[in-house]
């Protein structure tokens, strides 16, 4: 492949990751910490945050492992939370790898945020998504070994203000995207939406509602 | 936990996140598909702000954050920086805390 010179680099999807470090580690670190206090092992927790990479999804298990729920239900749960995922991985396929195993492996680093991030150039972006992915890949794993490790230390993280980083993050994104009211119209219905159906269905249902109302209703 | 829930939770995570990249295999999606994604992007990043910033645990709850992710926003229509606004964001919201 050649290189070009405005053509975004792994290096580069690493380097727009890099605002939300602060706010990634110390989520991995929340998500440490809890574990640990709900009787799961550091190691687990860690591997946990390795393989599952979803913030959503891990919190949901504790939540209903802390609610003596089954199996079954923690991975009803992840589904619903994760099921974006899907879409997310079919919007940026035609621009992975050829071979299968780097397919799979690029799809891994696939957050929000990447997702997002890749697809800032219109068209979606395979440097910037592996690039993004890995940052915020291994600031929440470390974040979750320091937090199991030695979690107490930090007390109360919130006085820092980085909760507000990544919704904003998302919002800065958006904007860039809301070119026409027709836009604005989609956005609101959106936002709406979710906080409608939130008080009222499961974690990830209201994202997942969002999706497919989208879907649908776009005239094609 | 056990680590059968550890895998297996893993195993949905990373399911749903290649599923489409394999299964595809290099083929790009049809252009109406792929107009119709290109359209959930807006509502669906609109969704996840508005679950971050005004719910919590799935309840409805205003708090600091409100407040740094609107001035983020302002920040970010008049500068276009994305590094300026999340500090803006973290900056306001911690400043309102500590009101």
């Amino acid at each position: 492949m050649t290189t070009v010179t405005d053509q975004p680099r792994v290096i580069d999807g690493a380097r727009l990751a890099a605002p939300f470090v602060a706010a990634d580690f110390l989520d991995g670190i929340a998500f440490g910490v809890v574990a640990v206090g709900l009787g799961v092992g550091a190691v687990q927790a860690t591997v946990m945050s390795a393989t599952a990479f979803s913030g959503s999804a891990q919190f949901a298990s504790l939540t209903v492992l802390g609610d003596n729920g089954s199996l079954l239900a923690i991975l009803a749960a992840v589904t619903a939370l994760n099921a974006r995922y899907l879409v997310y991985g079919a919007s940026v396929a035609g621009a992975l790898s050829r071979n299968p195993f780097r397919r799979a492996a690029e799809a891994q680093m696939l957050t929000d945020a990447s997702w997002a991030l890749s697809l800032r150039g219109g068209r979606p972006n395979r440097a910037v998504l592996v690039g993004a992915g890995l940052v915020s890949f291994l600031t929440w794993t470390t974040g979750t070994a320091a937090g199991a490790a030695f979690g107490r230390v930090l007390d109360d993280t919130s006085a820092l203000g980085l909760d507000a980083a990544l919704p904003a993050f998302f919002l800065c994104l958006m904007l860039e995207r809301v070119r026409s009211r027709r836009d604005a119209a989609a956005a609101g219905a959106g936002a709406a939406l979710a906080l409608v159906l939130a008080p009222f269905t499961p974690a990830g249902v209201p994202l997942l509602a969002v999706l497919a109302a989208a879907v649908v209703w776009r005239p094609a | 936990m056990t680590w059968a829930t550890i895998a297996a939770v893993a195993a949905v995570c990373v399911a749903l996140r290649i599923a489409a990249p394999l299964l595809l295999a290099g083929r790009a999606l049809p252009p109406g598909v792929e107009r119709r994604l290109d359209g959930t992007i807006v509502p669906l990043l609109a969704a996840l702000v508005a679950m971050q910033v005004l719910t919590t645990r799935g309840e409805p709850h205003v708090d600091a954050r409100a407040a740094g992710v609107a001035a983020a926003a302002a920040v970010f229509l008049v500068r276009r920086s994305l590094v300026l606004a999340l500090a803006v964001a973290a900056g306001v919201t911690a400043a309102v805390r500590l009101l």
